[in-house]
C-alpha cells in the first residue's frame, strides 16, 4: 500500500513538472510571437510616413522617379508581412526595401541642400531614423525571445516534455543578410 | 686604490643618512606642510572655478615631489621605543622576574605601534582627502553642478509627497547633498537635480546569551540598517504615473509585461495606464533601460502625475573621475583640474534621460524640453 501510494505521488510530482514546462513552452512560443508582432508593427508604422515622403518626393525632381519607385516596392513589401506568421524572410525584405528607399532619399536630399534644412524634411528624416532604431531593437527583443524559446525546448528534460506534447519546432533568428554581408563573417559550426 | 673599510651598519647610521639627505628639518617640513594644507582647505571652501582650485593647489609647489609629510622623526622615536621596550623586556627575562612584569613592556611596545600606524594613516589620508575633495569641486565646476544648500529631512519629506522612491525607511529619512545642473543634449535640453538620499530602517533583533553558568538567555536589541540611494530628478512630461524597477513592487498594483523575455525577467512595470505604459516602452526604450540596468545597481524609474522623473540607483559612483590624480603630485594635479575632467558615469546617466526623451516625444511638435 505504501509503495503504492509512493508511485502515485511520484507520478503526481512527474505530471505538475512536466506540465509547469509545457506552459513555459508555450509560454515563450507567445512571447516569441508577440515579439514578432511588435517588429512587423513598427514596420508597418513607415507606412504612416510613406504619404509624407511622397509628397516630399516631388520636390527633388531628378530623382522624384526613382524615389517613387522605391516607395512603392517598400509599400508592397509591409503589405506582405503577416503579424501572426513568423517569417523572417518577409523581414528581410521589408528591410531591404527600406535601406533602398532610405539611400535614395538621402542621395535626392544631398542632391538639394536647401530642402535638407526645411522642417519637414528634418522631422520626417528623424522619424524614420528612430522607427529604425526601434525597429532594430524589436528584431533585438524578437532574436533575444527566440534563444529562450529554442533553450526551452532543446535543454533536457524540456527537450523530451516537447517531444511528447507541445511539439514545437524551433524558430529561426532573424539575421540581417546586408550586415552579415558587410562584416563577411557568419556564425558556422565546426565540421 | 683605495680600499672601502667595511663594517657592520648599524641603525644610528641609516638614521643618520637618512636625516642628512634632506636639507630641512623634519619637524619643520611637517608643520610648513600643514599649515599649507590648511590653508589649501580654507582657499577652496570659497573657490569659485577650476583656477582657484589650481591656485590653491600651487602653494604646494615649493614643496619635494612627492608632497608627503616626513615621517623620520616619528620612524626614530617608534623605534627607539620599540627598541628601549625590548630591552626592558630582555632584562626582565634575564633576571628571571615573574612573566606577569612583562605585560608592561609588552603593552607599551604595542601602543607604541598603533600609535605609530595611527599616525601614519593620519598623515597619508589628510592629503588624500583634500585630493579628493579639489576632484569633486572642479566636477561641479567642469559640469556647471551647483551645490544647493537644503533642510535635509524637510526635503526629504518634499521628494516623498511627489515619489514613492522617498518613501524607504522607517525610521529617518535623509537628502544628504542636493545638486542642480542642466543638460544640452542633440535633440532636448534639460534641467536636474542629482541627490543623495539616505533612509534607515530599525528592526528588533533576538539573540542569545550565555552566563558562567552556562544559562542561555534570548534578549533582543534595536538594529538600524543604514540604506543609501542615488539619483536624478528631471521634468519629463511623455511619461506618467508608471514605474519601472528592479525591485518589487505593490503585490496590488496593476502591473505590466514588455514583449521582451530578459527585460520582464529583471524589471517590474508599474503603471495606472496599460496603453501610456506601451506607448513609452518602445523597443528601443526597452533595450536602453536594459542596458542601464546591467551598468547600474537596483535601478528605479518613477514618473509622477506632475510630469517628473525620478531616475535612482545604489550606485554612488556618479560623479568619480576615471583619472584622479593627487596633491602629492602639484603639478600635475594642477594640470589635471584645469582641463575638463570627463564624468564618464554622470555622461552616462545624462546621456540615457536625453535617450529615453528623444525616443518618447512627437518629432512633429515644437520642442520645449524635457
Amino acid at each position: 500500500m505504501e509503495i503504492l501510494l509512493g508511485l502515485v505521488f511520484l507520478a503526481a510530482i512527474i505530471i505538475l513538472i512536466a506540465i509547469t514546462i509545457n506552459n513555459g513552452i508555450i509560454r515563450r512560443r507567445n512571447m516569441v510571437v508577440r515579439a514578432w508582432a511588435d517588429v512587423i508593427t513598427y514596420e508597418r508604422q513607415k507606412n504612416e510616413t510613406l504619404p509624407a515622403l511622397e509628397k516630399e518626393a516631388h520636390n527633388y525632381k531628378d530623382h522624384e522617379q526613382s524615389l517613387l519607385a522605391d516607395i512603392t516596392a517598400l509599400r508592397s513589401a509591409l503589405k506582405k508581412a503577416s503579424r501572426g506568421d513568423v517569417n523572417t524572410d518577409d523581414l528581410a525584405a521589408i528591410e531591404a526595401a527600406t535601406s533602398q528607399m532610405m539611400a535614395g532619399f538621402n542621395v535626392a536630399v544631398e542632391a538639394y541642400p536647401d530642402l535638407k534644412m526645411a522642417g519637414v524634411t528634418m522631422a520626417l528624416m528623424k522619424e524614420i531614423s528612430e522607427l529604425q532604431d526601434n525597429i532594430a531593437a524589436a528584431i533585438s527583443i524578437f532574436n533575444g525571445n527566440i534563444e529562450a524559446f529554442n533553450s526551452g525546448i532543446q535543454i533536457f528534460p524540456n527537450s523530451l516534455i516537447n517531444s511528447t506534447m507541445a511539439k514545437e519546432k524551433a524558430y529561426k533568428p532573424f539575421d540581417n543578410q546586408e550586415a552579415s554581408a558587410s562584416l563577411g563573417y557568419s556564425p558556422q559550426r565546426e565540421t | 686604490m683605495k680600499h672601502a673599510v667595511t663594517r657592520p651598519l648599524r641603525l644610528g647610521d641609516i638614521l643618520h643618512d637618512k636625516l642628512a639627505d634632506k636639507s630641512i628639518p623634519s619637524d619643520e617640513h611637517n608643520s610648513r606642510l600643514k599649515q599649507a594644507l590648511a590653508t589649501i582647505e580654507q582657499h577652496i571652501k570659497h573657490a569659485k572655478s577650476d583656477d582657484d582650485l589650481v591656485a590653491a593647489i600651487n602653494l604646494l609647489t615649493p614643496f619635494p615631489v612627492p608632497v608627503q609629510y616626513d615621517n623620520r622623526r616619528l620612524n626614530l622615536i617608534t623605534a627607539l621605543f620599540c627598541a628601549a621596550s625590548a630591552i626592558t623586556a630582555v632584562i626582565l627575562l634575564l633576571i628571571e622576574v615573574e612573566t606577569d612584569y612583562l605585560l608592561a613592556p609588552s603593552a607599551a611596545m604595542i601602543i607604541t605601534l598603533v600609535t605609530y600606524a595611527g599616525m601614519r594613516l593620519h598623515r597619508k589620508t589628510g592629503l588624500s582627502k583634500l585630493s579628493r575633495k579639489i576632484e569633486y569641486l572642479t566636477g561641479l565646476f567642469d559640469y556647471g553642478l551647483q551645490h544647493i544648500a537644503i533642510n535635509s529631512k524637510g526635503k526629504a519629506r518634499e521628494y516623498g509627497n511627489r515619489f514613492r522612491a522617498f518613501q524607504l525607511g522607517d525610521y529617518s529619512r535623509e537628502i544628504r547633498s542636493l545638486l542642480r545642473g542642466s543638460y544640452d543634449g542633440t535633440d532636448h535640453s534639460f534641467s536636474y537635480e542629482y541627490y543623495h538620499f539616505h533612509y534607515v530602517n530599525q528592526r528588533i533583533e533576538t539573540y542569545t546569551t550565555t552566563d558562567s553558568k552556562g544559562n542561555v538567555r534570548v534578549r533582543t536589541r534595536t538594529v538600524y540598517d543604514h540604506f543609501d540611494r542615488y539619483g536624478f530628478i528631471v521634468p519629463f512630461k511623455f511619461a506618467k504615473q508608471l514605474r519601472i524597477s528592479e525591485g518589487r513592487l505593490g503585490f496590488f498594483s496593476p502591473k505590466w509585461k514588455s514583449s521582451s523575455v530578459s527585460f520582464n525577467k529583471n524589471f517590474n512595470v508599474e503603471t495606472a495606464n496599460e496603453f501610456e505604459a506601451a506607448k513609452f516602452l518602445t523597443p528601443k526604450i526597452l533595450v536602453e533601460i536594459e542596458s542601464a540596468g546591467a551598468a547600474l545597481r537596483g535601478l528605479d524609474m518613477e514618473f509622477n502625475s506632475l510630469g517628473e522623473l525620478c531616475f535612482s540607483f545604489d550606485n554612488s559612483n556618479t560623479l568619480a573621475s576615471q583619472n584622479a590624480g593627487s596633491l602629492a603630485n602639484p603639478a600635475a594635479f594642477a594640470k589635471h583640474i584645469s582641463g575638463h575632467n570627463v564624468r564618464a558615469n554622470l555622461d552616462a546617466a545624462l546621456a540615457f534621460i536625453h535617450t529615453l526623451l528623444k525616443y518618447s516625444d512627437n518629432n512633429f511638435e515644437q520642442k520645449q524640453g524635457g
